[in-house]
């Protein structure tokens, strides 16, 4: 075959094929092609993802494709990850429900697309940010085990930190 | 901002449970979760490290992994991870220890290292998870770098160093064998082993470029000390040699293979430690002893042995370039001022010069010479161009072997001035040099050669170039000089006499040179820009004599012709003044003048006594002479008669002297039509007596003058009765009607003092005897001057001065022309003390005042 493909294949048997490029944005994808494919790859290369659903999976690779040429910072610079803001792209690309935001951002972890991965948790940073204790609740769907003295208490001690 | 102390809000997951569907369905009892995981990982960690790997399922290993850590057995796994990795180490020691060849046992240890990081690469990617999450933040080593803290553990240390040792043992085993010249084909696996060794960290946790690594700990000393060893014993194995140049060519030898072998084996931090250790050992504590080996040992007076021989003889072409270029280089690894080099090389050189005064004697007595005293101009021509061209050997010999270091060619040049300048006297060879007194003796050769006319065709082109070869290495020599004072008043000697005693028109090399420089003028400015004019006073001033007596003569001429003045003698003068020229020479200027007491006892011949009134006249007659006398000396100078002998007229060019006895045999008497008898005719005979008696010349002169003209073959004017090579009281002379020349142009030759068989030796000194005396008192008193001057010069620019520092600052200042004595200098201290310069101080005996 001229150019072998890398198939990833969903926990329901959906079978993705793509670039390899595309896919060793993965690092685990990476190391598998590598580590199992010493002399390069001579054919098409099937990878199992069990934990990780179709539509997912879908989303993910769609990320995957579309950064299959964006050189990200550094692994191991703290800096740069925290303080870059999330690209317009990958904004209106995660402005999914919630749910499909926390799958995404698992399977991002479990294949180790580190770029993703932060993405995502900038997005539900952005949700936290300048929100009220009763509005995250909601969000989050966090049930509350405060007594009402507790909460009270709570409030007391932090008036400070508030800018009302 | 998390409440102090408070509880904090747990985030639940959101309504779907997103993790439990990634397990696979059962949310049951941890344990057993992890034993069955573990159980699966471990099967596929040992297949892996069995090359095992086609059944496995990367993707499954991997998820398990990410459970367990997950489920936070993320410790557990890491620990069983290492534990199984440990026993799989263990065994895999013991069957390296069962290898017992040693070539095999090292190709199987690296199969080991290799197939084991091979496997711990797959293992780590597998727990990736793992090590990404866990492993970081615990701080722990991450899977792979754990495998290779194993491996050391378990493998190289375990059991005392059991195998480590082993690898070090057999390593250095191959080395060595290398060493000793084996070929070996162990090579790949020793780099590769001492790789490996780097590689083994020692203190867990810690970079490996910064942590210490076992190479370091066990290797790299015990390698070290085993080299110091076999360095050792092989450095004497090559000192037992007896041999310098063998020494010299398999150390060389060593070295450079060892170089290469290093530069191949091990890591770039050992090896300098390495180089200096093989450099001390090999080179340094032992070159000394090599280099001083005597001849037959061939050390290094065997290697520079060509160089004298070369000389003498070109045939002899073998040199020894190749050990010294070795010789060379071993030592610039240790030193790179090349110190012990030169110090020996010094020596040597030293060694040689002194020796070549010996072979220069002998070559010329080998050669038929008869004068070979060692200030005859045979033996100071001969002196002076041998040292020229050993100067010239060496530095080519320094060009070929020591790259033409400057350092070292500077102690060539001490070397050599030391022994052209006799500061390195061998007492048992009786030959010693007076160096500025032969330069003076050379170059005074060389002018006269050079200033008498060529007689071959081509005139102009090679005597210009051979006046510059004779220029350049005089002055070339004189740089060797130290005493330069000593050489300007031997060169002023022989300068003054070369005036004084030459015969015909100056001596310019107009003929020659086209450019019609005078040669004595063209050395005369060389030598004040290597000695600087102040030195070159007395010659200056000599100089300027010269030029006032062609001025005078010309002026002198004019005159005549002017006044038409008839009968006179023509006159080509030279006036001295008294006080710049010789004493030895001038002393007796007025012997030969009425003294006191009105007494003459020389006569001026009557055919010149006009034409001397005739210049007194003219002398006396420009005002700046008013206070001048003017003293005749007939002792210096020439005559140019005209002869007519029977077999022809010849014009002969004899001393004022010879010239006088001759005009003794003048015709007298004239015939009766007045034209003069024929001297022939009168067949005037004299006595030696008479002679004297008519002349009032000394005796010493007049007999050797005698000699000139009646003895010497080619210029028998006179016949001596009887044919004596002697001239006695007794003997009688008379005019020689056979004298025949083959050119009417005839010169007399001045017999010279010392073959003039002078019977009265014993009491007289002999006029070179008082010459050189003159030098001496000479040099002796322009020195005490010198150093008055330097004292005063001294004291007053600094005001007060210690002792020392005043003889320091002295010694600088007169390097350029002698070296004073210290007694020297303390005399004249005292002398000037004495003459109120200075004083001593009142409180300190060692410090002095100027006194303005």
């Amino acid at each position: 075959m001229s150019n072998p493909k890398v198939i990833v294949i969903s926990s329901d048997d959906e079978k993705f094929p793509v670039d390899p490029k595309v896919a060793e944005k993965s690092l685990l994808m990476k190391n598998m092609i590598n580590d199992l494919n010493p002399d390069g790859l001579q054919e098409d290369f099937e990878i199992p993802t069990p934990n990780v659903r179709a539509n997912v999976l879908a989303k993910v690779l769609e990320w995957c494709e579309h950064h299959k040429n964006t050189i990200f910072p550094d692994d191991d610079d703290e800096d740069a990850k925290k303080s870059a803001p999330v690209e317009e792209w990958d904004k209106n690309f995660l402005k999914v429900d919630q749910e499909m935001l926390y799958e995404i951002m698992l399977a991002a972890n479990y294949l180790n697309i580190r770029p993703l991965l932060d993405a995502g948790c900038k997005m539900v940073a952005e949700m936290i940010k300048g929100k009220s204790p009763e509005e995250l609740r909601r969000i989050f769907n966090i049930v509350n085990d405060f007594s009402p003295e507790e909460e009270a208490a709570i409030r007391r001690e932090n008036e400070w930190a508030e800018d009302r | 901002m998390i409440p102090s102390g408070s509880r904090r809000s747990k985030i639940r997951p959101p309504r779907k449970s997103l993790v439990s569907s990634s397990l696979d369905g059962s949310n049951s009892d941890p344990t057993v979760d992890f034993e069955k995981s573990w159980s699966i990982l471990s099967s596929a960690i040992t297949q892996i490290q069995s090359k095992n790997v086609s059944n496995l399922s990367y993707e499954q290993l991997y998820r398990k992994a990410y459970v367990l850590v997950l489920r936070k057995y993320g410790a557990k796994l890491y620990d069983n991870v290492a534990s199984l990795i440990t026993h799989h180490l263990l065994v895999r020691r013991d069957h390296l220890l069962a290898i017992s060849d040693h070539e095999d046992f090292m190709k199987a240890v690296i199969l080991e290292w290799d197939e084991h990081l091979q496997s711990m690469k797959f293992v780590s990617d597998v727990l990736m998870y793992l090590n990404r999450v866990y492993v970081k933040e615990h701080k722990k080593l991450l899977i792979y770098d754990l495998g290779i803290e194993l491996f050391k553990d378990n493998v190289i240390k375990h059991n005392h160093d059991e195998v480590g040792r082993k690898i070090v043992d057999i390593v250095i085993q191959e080395i060595t064998r290398n060493r000793k010249g084996e070929v070996i084909t162990t090579t790949m696996y020793i780099t590769k082993l001492i790789n490996m060794l780097e590689l083994l960290v020692e203190s867990a946790g810690t970079d490996i470029q910064y942590g210490e690594n076992y190479f370091q700990t066990m290797f790299e000393p015990t390698f070290l000390q085993n080299s110091e060893t076999f360095f050792y014993n092989l450095s004497q194995e090559f000192v037992n040699y007896n041999l310098g140049s063998r020494y010299i060519r398999e150390a060389g030898q060593f070295i450079k293979e060892e170089e290469s072998r290093i530069n191949f084996y091990l890591p770039s931090s050992t090896y300098p430690k390495l180089i200096d250790l093989m450099n001390n050992i090999i080179i340094k504590d032992k070159i000394d002893d090599i280099i001083s080996l005597p001849y037959e040992q061939q050390g290094l007076s065997y290697w520079l042995q060509p160089v004298l021989g070369n000389i003498f003889d070109d045939r002899q072409s073998t040199h020894h370039l190749a050990e010294l270029r070795i010789l060379y280089e071993l030592i610039g690894r240790f030193d790179s001022e090349y110190q012990l080099l030169r110090l020996r090389l010094k020596e040597n050189i030293i060694a040689q010069g002194i020796q070549l005064p010996e072979f220069v004697k002998t070559s010329l007595q080998n050669a038929g010479e008869k004068k070979t005293a060692t200030n005859s101009t045979a033996f100071a021509t001969k002196w002076i161009d041998t040292v020229l061209r050993y100067r010239e050997q060496i530095m080519k010999l320094s060009a070929e072997a020591f790259a033409s270091n400057p350092i070292v060619e500077q102690t060539i040049t001490y070397a050599m001035r030391d022994f052209i300048n006799g500061s390195g006297t061998n007492r048992k060879n009786n030959i010693s040099v007076n160096a500025p007194e032969l330069l003076s003796v050379y170059m005074d050769y060389y002018i006269k050669q050079l200033g008498k006319p060529s007689p071959s065709k081509d005139i102009s082109t090679s005597s210009s170039d051979s006046t510059d070869v004779f220029v350049n290495r005089s002055i070339q020599f004189l740089r060797y000089i130290k005493d330069k004072d000593a050489f300007e008043a031997n060169y002023a000697n022989h300068f003054a006499k070369r005036f004084l005693n030459s015969k015909g028109a100056s001596q310019t090399i107009n003929a020659n040179n086209k450019l019609g420089v005078d040669l004595e003028e063209l050395i005369l400015s060389k030598l004040g820009e290597e000695m600087g004019t102040t030195s070159l006073d007395k010659i200056i001033k000599m100089n300027k004599d010269i030029k006032s007596s062609k001025d005078t003569t010309a002026e002198y001429k004019k005159h005549i012709s002017k006044n038409q003045k008839q009968n006179l003698v023509d006159l080509e003068l030279k006036i001295c003044n008294v006080t710049d020229w010789p004493k030895s020479m001038t002393k007796d200027y007025k012997s030969f003048s009425k003294s006191d007491t009105g007494e003459v006892s020389f006569l001026w011949p009557k055919q010149l006594r006009n034409t001397i009134r005739e210049f007194e006249e003219f002398w006396f007659s420009g005002k700046k002479n008013d206070n001048k006398s003017l003293y005749w000396s007939p002792k210096f100078g020439s005559i140019d008669m005209r002869i007519t002998y029977p077999s022809r007229t010849y014009e002969i060019n004899m001393s004022t002297y010879a010239g006088i006895i001759m005009l003794l045999f003048a015709p007298q008497s004239s015939n009766a039509d007045g034209t003069m008898v024929s001297a022939f005719d009168e067949q005037k005979e004299l006595t030696y007596d008479e002679i004297q008696e008519l002349t009032g010349i000394p005796e010493a002169d007049l007999k050797r003058h005698l000699q000139s003209i009646a003895v010497a073959p080619r210029s028998r004017l006179l016949i001596k009765k009887p044919m004596t090579k002697e001239v006695n009281n007794t003997d009688v002379f008379k005019l020689n009607e056979n004298f025949k020349s083959p050119s009417i142009k005839v010169k007399v030759l001045t017999v010279s003092a010392s073959s003039s068989a002078a019977p009265s030796k014993a009491k007289q000194k002999t006029e070179q005897e008082e010459e050189a005396e003159e030098v001496q008192s000479n040099i002796a008193e322009g020195r005490k001057l010198e150093v008055n001057a330097a004292i005063v010069r001294i004291m007053k620019s600094r005001h007060t001065v210690r002792h020392n520092k005043l003889i320091e600052e002295l010694i600088k200042q007169l390097a350029n022309r002698f070296q004073p004595s210290i007694i020297l200098i303390k005399q004249r201290i005292e002398d000037l003390i004495e003459k109120e310069y200075l004083k001593r101080d009142d409180d300190d005996k060692n410090t002095y005042h100027y006194v303005a």
